[in-house]
């Protein structure tokens, strides 16, 4: 019986240059109702690491393409990976065969203790050797290329010496990994450095971009007015949407996610964003540019 | 010790150093300064491990309201961070801590409304794993039977209760208001309390409430004690219908004979 449900299986070859979604609890119900006509979604690995999310995961990826998305590994963690939790996330892929497996350019773990958030690292040699050693521990563990999202960052620090788009150049170069474009990350951390947008879209290694993500955004208030919050509560911006127009002239056509994690909407309108990537997607790959993910 | 280890333990202090914590030195500032850049990141991580605290402990909320509750996961979260990246294990010692909290004094049963949702999450978030079958144990020879060893299904708790926290846990959680009010307004306080297998069931978590006995053989049985000893702590006249109860009821996922193999049902994550 295993064996049928593994053969139906959409195959774990890679995904083409379309939109997918962000698979949230609240959709489960609808989604495996509806099965929209979407090649892949992404999931937080985390979320699905045992029991009934599992199960529902399982099901899904009888029909679509799954990329597995974690947001706990801790890459940039100076004391080196939860060897329990890379095991855990391992373990995860070897089931759902998922076309896609990424991270974040961040920390969030020290001294054992998790912190459940995306932390900023001061962008150095020293955090390099250190994040490029975590990423092949994690590809190695993996057997194969995971890809690294840029971050969306609400401070700097005083001692970082290599610009952002460098650093994860230089990841690419000593890793192999493959590259997350988050377009909103890129609108985000922009306004809260002041850095060109369009700027960092170029600074990224085109050939090495496996995926884009689009997100909501919103505008922090009292202390931190003026900087610009990662919040995944709301439509992709209008900005968002246009340096996304930018990445295609720039990097061309990958897989790209609609993010929405928190305020999150009826599924249709989930979807409604997909469609509009797609449609965005589609226009240039009727231009007839490479549709395949790099 | 590394530079970023360092920048990073400092980072963690200043993050789940309240308020007034001042972020390390290296943090640049700018149109916004550096405190309130921090105080976004403060305000992730302790809104992060609340809304996983939430998730666990639905009825500690309504009992205490979404403002207490609030403040409680905050001092909780700051003193204790989650030591796993799976968020379904965070808060194991949320019960402890809100009975030593000062402003939960008063409310002396929700450390045990604590433990049983824990228990309950731990059962809805366990690997699938199938219940050992009763009919498996057939298939071990009787001289082998005093030395066989159970192993715990993932799903299981076993709670020894002061309060009538399952009757709380129940009537908090109605839906409906004035249905709520009714059960919460039912409940003897001072009923006494109970002693549960929490695991999964067919439909959601299931409370099995156990005797004395059956209580006292789960606890051992679930603790690798072997059946001919655990059997020998329960009355003679209870034994074989409390091992049937438990066996029925998929307390376990697998047994072992002395040098034999496991006898399980396979073992899905």
């Amino acid at each position: 019986m295993a064996g049928a449900a593994l053969a139906a299986r959409r195959d774990a070859g890679p995904i083409s240059a379309s939109a997918g979604i962000g698979l949230r609890f609240p959709h489960h119900a609808a989604f495996l109702e509806a099965r929209p006509a979407i090649d892949w979604v992404e999931v937080h690995s985390e979320n699905y690491l045992s029991g009934p999310a599992l199960a529902v995961l399982e099901t899904v990826r009888a029909d679509h393409a799954v990329s597995l998305h974690s947001v706990a590994l801790s890459l940039g963690a100076a004391g080196g990976l939860d060897r329990r939790h890379l095991s855990r996330l391992a373990e995860l892929a070897r089931r759902i065969e998922p076309a896609l497996i990424s991270e974040h350019l961040a920390w969030g773990a020290v001294d054992h203790a998790h912190l459940a958030d995306l932390l900023p690292l001061p962008l150095t040699e020293e955090s390099l050797a250190i994040v490029a050693g975590n990423v092949a521990a994690a590809q190695e563990a993996m057997g194969r290329r995971i890809l690294i999202e840029n971050p969306a960052t609400y401070l700097q620090f005083s001692h970082s010496t290599i610009p952002e788009g460098e650093f994860l150049a230089a990841l690419v170069a000593r890793t192999g990994c493959g590259l997350i474009c988050d377009v909103n990350n890129i609108v985000v951390s922009a306004a809260n450095h002041g850095w060109d947008p369009r700027a960092c879209l170029a600074a990224l290694p085109a050939a090495a971009i496996g995926e884009y993500h689009l997100a909501g955004h919103s505008a922090a208030d009292g202390a931190a007015m003026g900087l610009l919050l990662d919040t995944h509560d709301r439509a992709v911006a209008p900005a968002v949407w246009a340096l996304f127009e930018t990445a295609l002239d720039l990097i061309g056509p990958r897989p790209v996610l609609i993010e929405w994690d928190a305020a999150i909407p009826p599924l249709p309108v989930l979807l409604g964003e997909a469609a509009e990537a797609e449609a965005r997607l589609a226009a240039r790959v009727a231009e007839g540019r490479d549709v395949r993910a790099a | 010790m590394s530079a970023l280890l360092d920048l990073q333990r400092r980072f963690r202090a200043a993050l789940l150093g309240g308020a007034d914590a001042a972020p390390p030195p290296e943090v640049l500032g700018g149109l916004v300064d550096a405190a309130a850049r921090l105080a976004i990141y403060r305000g992730n991580v302790i809104g992060n491990l609340t809304g996983a605290l939430r998730l666990t402990y639905p009825a500690i909320e309504r009992l205490v309201g979404a403002a207490f509750f609030a403040a409680a996961c905050a001092r909780f979260a700051v003193a204790t961070p989650p030591d796993s990246a799976d968020l379904y294990e965070y808060g194991a010692g949320f019960a402890a801590f809100l009975e030593d909290f000062e402003p939960a004094r008063t409310l002396p049963y929700l450390a045990d409304v604590a433990r049983l949702e824990f228990a309950v999450t731990r059962a809805l978030h366990a690997p699938l794993v199938p219940a050992l079958d009763a009919a498996a144990l057939a298939a071990v020879p009787a001289a082998a039977e005093d030395g066989l060893r159970f192993l715990p299904h993932p799903s299981l708790s076993l709670l020894d209760l002061a309060h009538p926290a399952p009757a709380i846990w129940e009537a908090v959680l109605t839906e409906e208001p004035d249905l709520r009010a009714a059960r919460l307004g039912a409940i003897d306080l001072d009923a006494g309390g109970a002693q549960l297998a929490v695991l999964r069931g067919a439909k959601g978590p299931a409370l099995l409430a156990l005797s004395p006995a059956a209580f006292a053989l789960a606890g051992a049985l679930a603790g690798g004690t072997p059946l001919g000893e655990a059997l020998d702590r329960v009355a003679a006249a209870e034994a074989a219908s409390c091992l049937g109860l438990l066996l029925t009821q998929g307390l376990f996922a697998g047994c072992r004979a002395p040098g034999g193999p496991t006898h399980s049902e396979g073992t899905i994550p």
